[in-house]
């Protein structure tokens, strides 16, 4: 099964990849830049997605736009998402929350590597 | 409620900390060196081989408005130090990416001081994109700082990154 990431700074996406690996999984990881990107690589992936991890503040379709379309589907809320971001309020967390209900779990940048392998660990097959 | 500049400056001490053993899984000394700078005007200021990173941001809520700005400054030594393990950067690595990541500790800075504000009851802050220097750099931002502070964190004797942080009225 594979993993969708997405976010803007490539640096990020190096950084939880590298987590993922970390944590000994070693499945195919699938990044996307923005919400736009994301959601091509859901369209012709969504069978094979077992966990998306998603950014909040992202250019052309943001993380919370994103999530709020793939929230509407019911095949593709399904799919374990979570939200990992610099936008760490209770109120941001209760935003995304009301836009995702089966929202998965919640990671506020910065992160520690320990803090994102317990929130994807539950996910990942 | 408006921004206190020794909530500010706590606030960004603990959100470098975070930031840092995010980005590298390294920790860095708890008291950095610290100088509190005087004048008004805000320059980013840089050598060769240096990558710096600034974010400006704002509180609304303030009366009247604060605005502020964060610069992260790293030499690509120590990025290569810092982030050699947890991004793979080498002496090779390109200049755009080690830019990148400045930028990224950076936000990761005032994404971190952001939630810190906020539990402390100061509300949303807004925070602009990270915008990235490399080698030298002199340049005012436009900002006119009432409290300005300059940070340095090491490792024991060796320095890694320095921060220096203003706030000022719109």
């Amino acid at each position: 099964m594979k993993i969708l990431v997405i976010d803007d700074s490539g640096v990020q996406r190096k950084m939880i990849i590298s987590i993922i690996r970390q944590a000994g999984f070693n499945n195919e990881i699938l990044e996307a830049g923005n919400g736009n990107q994301g959601i091509e690589k859901l369209g012709t992936n969504h069978t094979e997605i077992c966990l998306i991890l998603c950014d909040w503040n992202m250019p052309e379709l943001s993380g919370i736009e994103f999530i709020a379309a793939v929230g509407q589907i019911p095949v593709l809320c399904e799919i374990p998402l979570i939200m990992v971001t610099t936008e760490g309020t209770d109120a941001k967390m209760a935003e995304a929350r009301s836009k995702h209900p089966k929202l998965a779990g919640y990671v506020a940048k910065p992160f520690t590597p320990d803090q994102l392998k317990a929130a994807i660990t539950p996910y990942v097959k | 409620m408006e921004l206190d500049i020794i909530d500010v400056f706590t606030g960004s001490l603990r959100a470098v900390h975070r930031a840092l053993i995010s980005m590298s899984g390294k920790k860095v000394d708890e008291m950095p060196y610290i100088a509190k700078q005087e004048g008004s005007s805000f320059m980013v200021l840089a050598p060769d081989n240096t990558f710096s990173s600034v974010i400006l941001f704002e509180h609304s809520k303030s009366v009247p408005p604060v605005k502020g700005a964060l610069v992260v400054y790293m030499s690509k030594f120590n990025v290569i130090n810092l982030f050699g393990d947890s991004l793979g950067f080498t002496a090779d690595s390109s200049k755009t990416e080690m830019a990148d990541a400045c930028g990224e500790l950076c936000n990761l800075v005032l994404g971190g001081f952001k939630s810190d504000m906020a539990k402390q009851g100061y509300g949303e802050i807004e925070i602009s994109t990270p915008h990235n220097y490399v080698d030298a750099v002199s340049e005012v931002l436009p900002l006119q700082t009432k409290h300005r502070y300059y940070m340095s964190f090491a490792s024991g004797k060796d320095p890694l990154i320095s921060v220096t942080i203003g706030i000022g009225n719109a």
